[in-house]
């Protein structure tokens, strides 16, 4: 596989172990149309924007979009990004030999109501990338 | 008869009236779309393809970056049920997916489907 096959592999499977889904937060890719999605549920989406260290290496930002009932208060996205933090942030993933997907420090921002649904409100999640692979 | 049942009978009337302007299409409609994180994989849960009628009441063809055919279709809610975004529509052998905004009501259900040409 190239890098950004690899990258969203590696990404991705996070999202797959069982560790993540015993969390119990619904969690759906980008450029996925989800029927009932429910109340509260986060989108993924794997951005590889910027150069790497070598032409097979590239980084970029992971952003995950937190959707949570309206009219709540913080607390609930908050929490959803703290437990995305305690499975991303600081994190190496190793996707084969030679390949390795470094996480940093995330930041959030909230976003107001969804402009889609406004009954949700959405708060953005994101942490840097280095996509790491040997020439 | 209720209302309901009396303005489902007119539509189906009406639809009837329009002769070969209400064209035969046949929808698929997903329940469900699965991703799996450790594949990759995306994978449509299909219902059984409805036969049903649809008078198409505009078409039109745009081109920004490429060409792009879309038409405004008029269904009877009744045969469709309810309907979500990129559910397909065979019409003259061609499949079309429906894209944004859907205007349904009880009776009568309002969609554009799009297709590259």
């Amino acid at each position: 596989m190239g890098k950004y096959a690899n990258l969203d592999s590696g990404v991705y499977s996070i999202f797959g172990q069982s560790s993540w889904t015993a969390v119990g937060i619904k969690t759906f890719p980008a450029n996925i149309n989800v029927r009932d999605a429910g109340i509260e549920f986060i989108r993924v989406s794997v951005i590889p924007s910027g150069y790497g260290v070598n032409l097979k290496s590239i980084s970029g930002v992971i952003i995950v979009d937190i959707f949570v009932e309206a009219n709540k208060g913080p607390k609930r996205a908050s929490f959803i990004a703290d437990k995305l933090d305690t499975f991303l942030s600081g994190k190496s993933i190793t996707v084969a030999t030679g390949i390795v997907v470094q996480l940093d420090r995330s930041a959030v921002s909230p976003n107001g109501l969804d402009s889609d649904n406004p009954s949700l409100y959405r708060t953005t999640y994101t942490i840097p990338f280095n996509y790491f692979e040997v020439m | 008869m209720g209302y309901r049942a009396l303005i489902n009978k007119n539509v189906a009337k009406a639809f009837t009236l329009l002769k070969d302007l209400a064209e035969e299409i046949t929808l698929t409609k997903k329940t469900a779309t699965n991703f799996n994180f450790n594949t990759l994989a995306a994978t449509d849960v299909e219902t059984a393809p409805v036969i049903t009628k649809a008078v198409i009441t505009d078409a039109s063809k745009y081109s920004r970056e490429r060409n792009v055919s879309k038409k405004v279709m008029l269904l009877k809610t009744q045969d469709i049920g309810e309907i979500a975004l990129y559910d397909k529509i065979l019409y003259n052998g061609q499949t079309w997916l429906i894209g944004p905004p859907i205007i349904s009501d009880t009776f009568i259900t309002v969609v554009e489907v799009q297709k590259e040409v």
